[in-house]
């Protein structure tokens, strides 16, 4: 395999593996979340915020393979 | 093929210093939100117009926020107007690349403007500028007490017997663990402020460039969805950097305040 197309399927490769997992875990905390929201719709605000915040630091592993993605593709 | 470039161009090389369009960016911002602040604040009134209702809320939002992660009203009015310039910074910075015709300009070659979060080194310089912050605050306030947090070496000393002694040699593993995850904190809050920026712009650079009957009307959703991000992901910086300063900074008053220094005579 030539070095550029081993590079562009390594990044499409890591980018759509590293994915999968926020996707969940982004899916499990909006649901959670709303569900608690519904329940307790007075203290809506504040659930929405955290949920924000978690739902971000759920994201960082995606951001490291999205880094790691355009680290392969631009740098490497 | 459609032109995308990770490092900012560099606009003129002054001895050792790039100067890139990222900086030009970011600096006529700062120039703009100077000019508007010196306007604005010879117009405050007590019965508040449009702009003046619009920043009254942000103000109320982020003391909202502030309040709890410092647990006190005083201490978190001193870090609002840190944390406060962030996020408006932040917040035009991400929706820079909307202002129509300013993002053709160009100067030889190279692009005179450049969404400034979209490139790596100006979300990089505010992440770590945060978390030193919060590091080095509480290394002023309990050296000690902060150091141990990262090298557990008392419960080591403390160990009576062999199950003690595992259990401390483990939490001394941990603990050198959290210097790591110290410096992946500077990674992750930089590069999701980049990441999302910059995959906004790739793909509508994408779709536009795809055809031409994908120039005009296909981007528009794509616009929104970055327009979203932007937004969201300003909240998410601040927020997080609000948490990062105000949990090492009341842990490190805690301490200082549960066993206070012991006085040099």
């Amino acid at each position: 395999m030539e070095l550029e197309a081993a590079k562009v399927l390594a990044a499409g490769v890591c980018m759509g593996l590293g994915a999968i997992g926020p996707g969940i875990g982004e899916g499990v905390a909006a649901s959670k979340g709303l569900e608690a929201m519904g329940r307790n719709p007075a203290v809506a605000n504040k659930i929405f915020t955290n949920m924000l915040v978690s739902m971000a630091i759920c994201e960082s592993t995606a951001i490291y393979s999205l880094v790691l993605a355009l680290i392969i593709l631009f740098v490497l | 093929m459609i032109d995308i470039r990770l490092p900012a161009d560099v606009l003129l090389t002054i001895g050792p210093v790039k100067f890139t369009n990222g900086h030009f960016t970011a600096m006529t911002i700062t120039v703009l939100f100077t000019v508007f602040a010196l306007w604005f604040r010879g117009h405050i009134k007590l019965i508040p117009g449009r702009i003046q209702t619009a920043f009254e809320f942000i103000t109320e939002f982020l003391m909202g926020q502030l309040e709890p992660a410092f647990q006190d009203r005083r201490r978190a009015e001193k870090f609002f107007p840190l944390l406060m310039t962030c996020l408006l910074f932040i917040l035009i910075a991400n929706q820079f690349s909307l202002i129509p015709l300013v993002g053709n300009i160009l100067v030889g070659d190279v692009h005179l403007f450049r969404t400034p979060t979209s490139d790596l080194a100006m979300t990089l310089a505010l992440s770590l500028f945060i978390i030193g912050l919060a590091n080095v605050l509480a290394l002023a306030i309990s050296p000690l007490h902060h150091i141990g947090n990262f090298i557990r070496i008392v419960p080591i000393l403390k160990a009576r017997n062999v199950g003690q002694f595992a259990q401390a040699s483990l939490d001394f593993l941990l603990g050198l663990l959290d210097i790591i995850s110290e410096a992946a904190k500077v990674l992750s809050l930089s590069g999701r402020l980049f990441g999302n920026i910059f995959a906004g712009e790739v793909m509508v650079a994408v779709i536009s460039g795809l055809s031409i009957y994908t120039q005009f009307l296909a981007p528009i959703p794509f616009y929104f969805l970055s327009i979203f991000s932007g937004l969201i992901q300003t909240f998410v910086f601040v927020l997080l950097s609000t948490q990062f300063i105000g949990s090492s900074l009341t842990s490190a008053l805690d301490s200082k305040a549960a066993n206070p220094a012991p006085e040099v005579a």
